[in-house]
């Protein structure tokens, strides 16, 4: 083909796609939310300038929500002679309520993980080997320490430091990863389950415990590990873990099992962490749950819901993502992906989330912790933010998230988060020149979705006042 | 002929021992990281999926960024690639240090022959 037919051609191609790209249907935005939020120690840290510092960082990213940990067997190293009151000498709050503190002053909601129980908590006998806290703890004592928590995080507790009364925490989390060896123990009586039923437990008695005091308090469950092994291995499968713990039997049909002490809660938590692949790649096991795979867990919800497996009865749970990550290299050589790719897979990881039902997605860190080569598994470097407090793309992909899905071979769905509320604009690129194809106004942080007409491959982005997504390459 | 079967045992060579370099360096063993692995079916059971390079970084998010078959693509070349090797040449599995002897001898065999033949001024083949 000569030159300018080539040319000609190309001209009428792309004049044919920007206006089909520019008729376009479908909903203004999404109508379900998605609330953002970021897991990190620097959150705690006993400075206040780097405390402060990095929750305004949080803000700045769009997060609405930190996950603090109340570590049991740090706060109550001795067991309290009150254990319901936190007033007790026994108890050591102190690190805790100047996070909690600080994290409202930057109008940040807290989810209050509690984990970890202290010796005098645990069930007698623990194996060598086994980590410390994890072994068979109490329930009746975990149930006290999440009485004793809510209490004192219940708004009008008066706060040692003469600030006035501790501010409010609404969001509790009973445990962490109970369906690993690395969090609770045992996971199984030799080929028989049996985490599920320790850790239902520890949740009814958290859940007795917070509403005890705060009967509008919402319980999410603890989030399960994505991968797990074969009976008896040292992990359980989160669908199976999930399953056993909501009382249901089967895996396609999903039947009732006699359960005499139904699980309570308010909203199920899982952490779709992908460790094999990218965010399309779903686990090899069928009760494996990694990133694209979290609607199995809805599905399960739903169906504890329908046949009334779980307290309170009515209506329908949120799924909340208390936990994803995706590391980066640099610096990490050993698992990182390109810092590209990084913000890539968080912005898809949102949109996947969404899509699956959850209201809620957790990055673990703001910032990377610093990377140990002698033990380059040992701390991870999943942060918006370098160690040396330079911003990474995955700051715009997760402050902004922009992705595209094809629908067919002439309509895409195109869905993002807008930071700020405005006019907003779905830009495609067109010969190096942002066109818009669409025009929305979403609210601040609410989530948009619009579906397009276009064929082949785009380059597409949303903006909204200054700010932009990073573009999306629809192949 | 003598040229192609020389380069055909040397291509041979090299290409057995080239996976081997790359897997010397096993990745260390850190308990509280090894439970977010997958663990992937084999013949032998359960194997932790972590280090395993079944397709190179670059492939795999090629295969990713074409949906879900591109995933799952990736998902059947990551569960049928061989294993990685976990540890030194001590863990290797199969004929150990008889498969470099057995190799090392044909080579030096095909070399001998070739030789032999070149000084006796005939054509091999």
């Amino acid at each position: 083909m000569s030159p300018p037919a080539q040319a000609s051609r190309a001209a009428l191609a792309g004049a044919a796609c920007l206006a089909l790209s520019l008729a376009f249907c479908g909903p203004a935005s999404g109508s379900r939310g998605l609330t953002t939020g970021i897991a990190d120690g620097l959150y705690g840290s006993p400075d206040a300038a780097t405390r402060n510092l990095w929750l305004g960082k949080t803000v700045e990213a769009g997060a609405r929500v930190v996950r603090l940990g109340a570590t049991w067997s740090d706060i109550a190293a001795a067991r309290p002679g009150q254990p319901t009151n936190p007033a007790d000498p026994a108890y050591h709050f102190g690190e805790l309520d100047t996070a909690i503190r600080s994290a409202s002053q930057h109008g940040l909601t807290v989810l209050l993980t509690a984990t970890g129980a202290p010796a005098w908590a645990e069930g007698p006998g623990r194996p060598v080997g086994v980590p410390a806290g994890t072994w068979q703890p109490s329930a009746a004592d975990y149930g006290a320490f999440g009485q004793a928590l809510a209490r004192r995080y219940s708004g009008s507790f008066p706060g040692p430091d003469g600030l006035g009364p501790l501010p409010a925490v609404r969001n509790f989390q009973a445990w962490n990863e109970p369906n690993l060896s690395t969090y609770l123990n045992p996971q199984w009586n030799g080929r028989a389950q049996a985490s599920a039923g320790i850790y239902r437990g520890l949740l009814n008695a958290f859940y007795d415990g917070v509403h005890a005091v705060q009967p509008g308090a919402f319980v999410v469950t603890a989030g399960t590990a994505p991968y797990g092994d074969n009976p008896g291995g040292a992990r359980t499968r989160p669908l199976a873990f999930i399953r056993q713990l909501l009382c249901l039997k089967g895996r396609k049909q999903l039947k009732p099992m006699r359960c005499p002490n139904p699980a309570k809660l308010n909203a199920l938590a899982h952490h779709p962490i992908s460790t094999s692949g990218g965010p399309l790649r779903s686990a090899i096991n069928p009760d494996d749950v990694s990133t694209p795979d979290l609607g199995a867990v809805t599905r399960v919800l739903r169906a504890a819901e329908r046949k009334r497996t779980i307290r309170p009865l009515g209506g329908h749970r949120p799924i909340w993502v208390t936990e994803f990550w995706w590391n980066t290299n640099p610096p990490n050589t050993a698992r990182g992906m390109s810092p590209s790719r990084q913000a890539r897979a968080v912005e898809q990881s949102l949109y996947l989330f969404w899509k699956a039902g959850a209201a809620v997605a957790i990055n673990l860190e703001i910032r990377d912790a610093p990377f140990l080569p002698s033990d380059p598994l040992g701390t991870n470097q999943s942060g918006l933010y370098y160690v040396d407090d330079t911003p990474k793309p995955s700051l715009t992909a997760f402050s902004f998230p922009f992705v595209t899905q094809r629908l067919s071979k002439t309509r895409v769905l195109a869905w993002g988060k807008a930071p700020i509320g405005g006019a907003l604009s779905i830009e495609r690129r067109t010969r190096g020149t942002w066109r818009s194809v669409a025009r929305l106004a979403p609210g601040a942080g609410a989530v948009f979705s619009r579906k397009l007409r276009f064929r082949g491959k785009a380059v597409l982005r949303a903006t909204v006042g200054a700010q932009s997504s990073l573009p999306w390459a629809q192949r | 002929m003598r040229k192609t079967v020389l380069l055909t045992v040397f291509l041979a060579f090299l290409a057995l021992v080239a996976p081997s370099a790359s897997q010397a360096k096993p990745l260390p063993n850190h308990a509280a990281i090894d439970q977010y692995t997958e663990g992937v079916p084999t013949a032998k059971g359960q194997k932790s999926e972590q280090g395993a390079g079944a397709l190179p970084p670059g492939t795999a998010q090629s295969l990713d960024s074409l949906g879900k078959d591109g995933a799952a693509a990736a998902a059947v070349a990551k569960v049928t690639a061989p294993s990685p090797g976990g540890g030194g040449g001590s863990q290797t599995s199969g004929m150990g240090i008889w498969l470099w002897l057995i190799l090392a001898a044909c080579l030096l065999a095909a070399l001998t022959r070739y030789f032999a033949r070149w000084r006796a001024g005939r054509p091999a083949g």
